[in-house]
This record gives structure tokens, C-alpha cells and sequence, in this order.
């Protein structure tokens, strides 16, 4: 079971979508619309701002004129790789650990804490409280290890380790109704089961798509995309269980038919 | 050690330029330690440069078209934004999942990362930043190109060369291909 604050926001999320008809940031009544991204992203806006992150560099830009961006702050992030935004604050995911920025004043970010983690590339998300951080020892980050870990992000400025679970090559993640979904490219797709009951969450794994070789995921709608090498799969969720609706086929397989069989 | 790395005859670098490169690369090994960049950075390499022309040359959107590789994705609304790694992004109808159609693909040279906001979609493009206006998302089109706004993978100043020279997006093959693990 997952955190049940998490499952009340991802209730309360749908029934947004449903009121709505349509996706993104969860802004209420007719308001702006906003793509949702896979864990890897590394450009976000949050109300009138875009931030980019290139080459460790953060450029933000006012999108008080939606179509003439204009760059005005820039962030220094040496080695960082992915944005999140959940909680009016930034989170960004880096070799060697996570920075959080609040956006009270969203053209200009301020650092409120860094939490320093063991090497690995790789992304974070940021569900409820919980942060979910996946390392990975991709050749070339200077990686040391392949772990899921679980972060108290309560409080941004402090944030506190809650537990650690030993992968073999995590890389994007998402959160489902009942479990966490890792992408472990060549290893497949793992669906976790995160018990909240005792003191510490316990993770275990619920079940595992071995075929599916992919590196990020996005949920919305009860529709799991997942990327792959191969192709872009979209899932139905039902608890563990993944029905597979389509294949767009990538690369080689490209010249396939867009629809394919079971995974 | 330092006269097997010089290349010679690069064209790009005369002889005096190429000691300063080579004296600024010892003396970034010193801080090694600090940087552990993910990518190797190389100094001595012949870069490729990409003219700004090129870069900024109209964009002529394609039909629906098979993905060579995939890289992000960002969902709107009934549609997915699939980007290809540094050539651009298809856009598909994705009303139904179960039957995904290819609308478009629009070449964006250098694209990693594209999101969407009440219908206009930011994609990098190498050094630039790039706006569409996709409420018609089968025809996008270009409103505008916030140009050099973008940190750029390689600075061209690290190699000596004017911002107006190009983008660098590679190296030659044949450039020294050490990285700082061999330094």
C-alpha cells in the first residue's frame, strides 16, 4: 500500500482530470494547462516561469509574454540532470545528490537544502511528502551504486532519508495508484509495493515486465507510457496487472505496425 | 606525454594555440577531483561546428513519420510531444491509447527537451530556445527563437573560438579521444 496521503492527492488528481477533461498541473476551474513530463525532464514551467537545465546551468525565464520568453535568472546546478516541481519548490536530481530551490518568487529560486547521496546519475520525484530517488551506476557518472531511495521531504529545507531498496539498474520512475513503477532498461519494469505500516517503509516487488526495456514513465488518466529503446508502450493499470494497449514502434521496429501484441 | 597528445594540422589550431590548450587541460586535471564532468571534457579535440544559418534555417514541418530513437516525452491534453534526440519532435493524436496517430514530426536540430503551456511548447534547440504555437497540433508553427539563451554542451571560448563561429556539436573522429580517466 502506498502512503495514503499520496493516494488521496492522486484520488483527488483524478477527479481533477475528470472535472476537466484535460491534464497537467492540478490549477483549478479553466486555468492554464500544463504538459506532464516523465521523471527525466529537464524543462518544467510553474505559473509564468520556464526552467531549463543544460549542461549543469538552470536558465529561467519569464513567460509573462507566453510566446517572447525572456531569460532572467540563471542557476549554477553543477552536475544536475533532472527537474521536478511539486510543492511550490524545485527539485533537482544530480550525481551526487538533490537540490531543492523554493519558488515563492518563481523568477528567482532559493536554494533550501541540498541532500547529498551516494553517486549515481539520476532522476527524483516528489509524491505527497515522499521523494523517490532512483541511482543508477550508468558508466561514465562515476556511480557507485543501483538504488531506490526514500526521502521524508516534509519539510524541503530538511529533508531526511526514510529507506533504501538495492536495484540492478534504476532509472525513471512513477508513481501508481498502488505502487511505485521503476524503470530498470535492460532488467524491465519493476512495480514496487511500499509498506507504510511499520516505522520505516519496507519495499518489495510486486511484479516485473522484463520485456519492458524502458527508461521513463509517465502516468495520467490510469494510462501508463512507458519509454522504451524499442518503442513508446502505453499500459492500462489494474493493481499490478498492465494491459497493454499500444506499441509506437522506435528504431528498427519502427516499420512494424503501430499497434503490437502482449508485452 | 604531452607531445603524443598535440594533434597537428588541425586547421582550427595553430601550433601556439594548441600548447595553450594543452596547458590549460593539465591545468584543469589539477581540479579533476572537482569536476568528474559526466562527459569527458576534452580540449584538444577538433570540434564540428554547426553554422548559425544552419541552426536558424526555416523549419519546414514534416508529416507523420517513423521514430529513429525516442528520448522524452511530455503528454497534452489527447496528445504526445516524443522527442528525437537532437533532430525534433513528433506530435501523435493520443484520444484513443489503444490507437496512437503520427501527426506530425518537426525537425528541431539539437532538440532534447520540449514541455507545453496553454498551447505554446518550448523545445532547446542546441544554443536557442524555441516557441510553438501548437493549439493546432497536426500543424505547428514557429513564433519564436530566443536565441543563445541556451548553455551550450561545449563553450566555444574553451577552444578559442568566436560564439558567431557556430555551435559546436561534435568532435572529428579522429581527434584525440583520451578522456580525463587516461589524463
Amino acid at each position: 500500500m502506498m502512503l495514503i496521503q499520496a493516494a488521496k492527492i492522486l484520488l483527488i488528481s483524478a477527479v481533477l482530470i475528470t472535472l476537466h477533461g484535460c491534464c497537467g498541473a492540478p490549477a483549478a476551474g479553466s486555468g492554464p494547462t500544463t504538459s506532464i513530463s516523465g521523471s527525466t525532464a529537464a524543462m518544467l514551467t510553474y505559473e509564468d516561469t520556464l526552467y531549463t537545465l543544460h549542461n549543469g546551468v538552470i536558465k529561467i525565464f519569464d513567460l509573462s509574454q507566453p510566446d517572447v520568453p525572456e531569460p532572467t535568472h540563471t542557476l549554477y546546478a553543477s552536475q544536475a540532470e533532472t527537474l521536478f516541481i511539486s510543492k511550490a519548490h524545485l527539485f533537482v536530481g544530480g550525481m551526487s545528490g538533490v537540490r531543492t530551490f523554493s519558488l515563492a518568487d518563481p523568477l528567482a529560486p532559493a536554494e533550501v537544502s541540498f541532500y547529498h547521496h551516494a553517486r549515481g546519475c539520476d532522476p527524483i520525484i516528489i509524491e505527497g511528502d515522499i521523494g523517490y530517488v532512483t541511482l543508477r551506476n550508468r558508466p561514465g557518472c562515476n556511480g557507485d551504486v543501483n538504488r531506490l531511495e526514500i526521502l521524508d521531504f516534509s519539510d524541503p529545507s530538511k529533508p531526511k532519508e526514510l529507506a533504501r531498496y538495492d536495484m540492478q539498474f534504476p532509472y525513471g520512475l512513477t508513481v501508481l495508484p498502488d505502487h511505485l513503477a521503476v524503470c530498470e532498461d535492460n532488467y524491465g519494469l519493476a512495480l514496487l509495493d511500499i509498506n507504510w505500516a511499520g516505522e520505516i517503509p519496507d519495499v518489495s516487488e510486486a511484479a516485473r515486465y522484463e520485456n519492458i526495456h524502458c527508461f521513463d514513465l509517465i502516468y495520467a488518466g490510469n494510462n501508463l507510457i512507458a519509454t522504451a529503446s524499442d518503442g513508446i508502450y502505453q499500459f492500462s493499470v489494474d493493481n499490478e496487472f498492465l494491459g497493454l494497449q499500444s506499441k509506437i514502434p522506435v528504431g528498427i521496429t519502427a516499420h512494424a505496425a503501430t499497434t503490437a501484441g502482449a508485452p | 606525454m604531452t607531445q603524443n597528445t598535440v594533434r597537428s594540422g588541425t586547421g582550427l589550431f595553430d601550433r601556439k594555440k594548441q600548447l595553450i590548450a594543452i596547458g590549460l587541460a593539465l591545468s584543469l586535471m589539477g581540479v579533476k577531483t572537482l569536476v568528474e564532468a559526466c562527459s569527458p571534457s576534452i580540449e584538444r579535440r577538433t570540434p564540428i561546428l554547426l553554422p548559425l544559418d544552419e541552426l536558424r534555417a526555416p523549419i519546414t514541418i514534416n508529416q507523420g513519420q517513423a521514430i529513429g530513437s525516442n528520448g522524452k516525452i511530455v503528454v497534452y491534453g489527447n496528445y504526445l510531444f516524443i522527442n528525437e534526440p537532437k533532430k525534433g519532435f513528433h506530435i501523435f493524436d493520443n484520444s484513443n491509447p489503444a490507437s496512437p496517430r503520427a501527426l506530425a514530426f518537426v525537425p528541431v536540430l539539437g532538440n532534447l527537451d520540449i514541455t507545453v503551456k496553454d498551447d505554446y511548447l518550448y523545445a532547446d534547440s542546441y544554443i536557442d530556445l524555441l516557441v510553438f504555437d501548437v493549439a493546432t497540433p497536426d500543424s505547428p508553427q514557429l513564433v519564436y527563437r530566443a536565441e543563445g539563451t541556451i548553455e551550450p554542451e561545449h563553450r566555444n571560448t574553451h577552444f578559442n573560438l568566436d560564439d558567431d563561429a557556430g555551435v559546436i556539436i561534435g568532435f572529428e573522429e579522429n581527434s584525440n579521444s583520451s578522456s580525463w580517466s587516461t589524463l
